[in-house]
């Protein structure tokens, strides 16, 4: 795969303390990256100096193989800001036009409106917009060089959630269409959706990187929880191939193991005395949690 | 560019035409007080009427604050609001943008001045040559470049709302030394000595001068030049303090 940006070694220093601490990682072309961690990780810092809006104190950032200063860079890269802010007694295509016209190649204007969903706004002053109304406006400008690269910040908040599931529909289109996506997001569920790929931080420094499916298996647990009569033997169950740990309270039986489905296949064919099963699989949330309380 | 420029500048001029708080300070108080001002006037200032003399002060005063007004407030709304940061990701050069407000601003400086000379001419009689029309419009002009310079050094604060006081220390305080409300004539002596130095009073001498058939005060010029340089300079070195320290 190409490589769309390389970080290799980044640093941003405030103060004494490292807001992103030796970060290095590589997105391919047409990946769909989510950065998630909870506030204060050094996601929106590790975004400000892809776009160049803020220098690393040390190390190097590549974008399309070249500094994210340069104005060809530009040309191919948009971003959705956590904060949209807009001009005063400006309408909506106005400013859309404006965008437009800094680049070299840019979206036709209906193709914009559309994308963003302000055909009905388009008239109406930018400062007038609702929170959500402003996030499309923002994703319109981010949008207007028709960029191969597209940084999104937080771009659903504010968002109900009609909206936020035909902005996840724009971006699935956006992934098709081979655009490089890099978003971070608060909603695990959006980036369990949309992502091909996770990046998770915390404290300045990358603490899991890979697909949520890897995520999801590496940093929580599984287990078969099951309802056994008092007499079953535990050790009946902790003999059972696969099963690593058996937790018991009263009737309520948790056989851990990575291979839940064997598991319960095992206790099905041997007849084992036990009924009610139910799989438990972690998901992100529980990931990120687990993560957190980690504490790295 | 040459498309962003002008897509640049369209916008700057819409966003002037739309904001009524501009337009009535810079464009409609030096109306009023032009007339209120203007009536009892018979005498004459240095050989020039004083409803002429005095539309030259109005005209003046407008220039000032809108050259002062529209700038800082715009530059320091843009950068404390996050917009510079959304532009920064743009291809659009800041010299571009930069260009784009200043000349558009020039141009509104141009619209000022053709307004209140009508005003002048149509509501209230001034009568002058075309050679002293459009001189005096000229000098007008040029001596409102400074205060470009004054807007951009002054949108280089942090809060909306200190840069509206500053505004209006600024501009009042420029025109009462400068002689804009009253002939620097009437000045005392050690006033005068400040108020002749002030850019304020040299945009408006200059054209004065021109009503009354003086000869051209070159060392105003320069005194002029140096204040744009100075501000310019400050301007620019503060916003890269700023940039750096981000």
């Amino acid at each position: 795969m190409e490589t769309a940006i390389q970080l290799s070694e980044v640093t941003k220093q405030y103060a004494a303390k490292n807001a992103v601490d030796h970060i290095s990682f590589t997105i391919g072309k047409g990946e769909i990256v989510s950065i998630l961690g909870p506030n204060g990780a050094g996601k929106t810092t590790t975004i400000s100096m892809m776009l160049g809006l803020k220098n690393p104190t040390s190390g190097s950032i590549q974008i399309l193989g070249r500094s994210p200063s340069e104005r060809k860079v530009k040309q191919e890269i948009g971003a959705m800001l956590q904060e949209v802010s807009v001009m005063d007694t400006v309408k909506v295509s106005e400013l859309i036009q404006l965008f437009r016209s800094y680049y070299d190649k840019s979206l036709p204007y209906e193709h914009l409106l559309k994308l963003s969903g302000l055909e009905r706004d388009a008239e109406i002053m930018a400062t007038s917009l609702s929170g959500g109304q402003k996030r499309r406006l923002g994703f319109a400008l981010a949008m207007a060089g028709d960029p191969s690269v597209l940084f999104l910040d937080e771009p659903t908040v504010g968002m109900d959630v009609t909206s936020r599931s035909e902005f996840w529909e724009t971006i699935r289109l956006l992934k098709d269409a081979g655009k490089t996506i890099i978003l971070t997001t608060h909603y695990l569920e959006e980036a369990d959706r949309l992502s091909d790929r996770i990046i998770m931080m915390n404290h300045g420094k990358i603490v899991a990187d890979g697909t949520p499916e890897e995520i999801k298996n590496r940093l929580t647990v599984k287990y078969v929880s099951v309802t056994a009569d008092n007499s079953l033997e535990l050790g009946t169950l902790q003999s059972i191939p696969g099963v690593t740990e058996v937790e018991r309270v009263g009737e309520h039986v948790r056989l851990y193991g990575d291979d839940t489905d064997a598991i319960l296949i095992h206790l099905v064919r041997q007849n084992i005395a036990v009924r009610d099963f139910d799989i438990h699989r972690g998901n992100l949330d529980e990931a990120f949690s687990n993560l957190m309380k980690e504490g790295v | 560019m040459m498309r962003a420029y002008l897509a640049q500048s369209k916008i700057e001029l819409l966003r002037t035409f739309r904001n009524r708080k501009s337009i009535f300070f810079t464009l409609l108080m030096p109306i009023i007080f032009y007339f209120i001002m203007s009536q009892n006037g018979a005498e004459k200032m240095g050989g020039v009427e004083w409803k002429a003399y005095f539309l030259i002060s109005m005209t003046a005063y407008g220039l000032m604050g809108s050259s002062i007004f529209n700038l800082s407030l715009r530059l320091v709304q843009e950068r404390t609001q996050g917009w510079s940061h959304q532009l920064k990701i743009t291809p659009l050069p800041p010299s571009t943008y930069f260009a784009a407000k200043v000349s558009v601003q020039l141009l509104v400086n141009l619209g000022q001045i053709v307004v209140m000379f009508l005003v002048g001419h149509f509501a209230n009689s001034v009568e002058l040559t075309a050679g002293q029309w459009i001189g005096a419009g000229f000098w007008l002009l040029l001596g409102s470049v400074p205060f470009l310079a004054i807007g951009t050094l002054l949108g280089t604060m942090d809060k909306v709302e200190t840069a509206q006081i500053v505004n209006q220390i600024v501009t009042l305080g420029l025109s009462f030394l400068g002689g804009i409300f009253y002939p620097m004539s009437l000045f005392p002596e050690w006033l005068r000595k400040f108020g002749e130095l002030t850019p304020s009073y040299l945009m408006g001498n200059g054209a004065w001068n021109i009503l009354g058939n003086q000869p051209v005060d070159w060392g105003g010029v320069a005194i002029l030049a140096i204040y744009f340089v100075l501000f310019t300079g400050l301007a620019s070195y503060i916003l890269q303090k700023k940039e750096v320290s981000s």
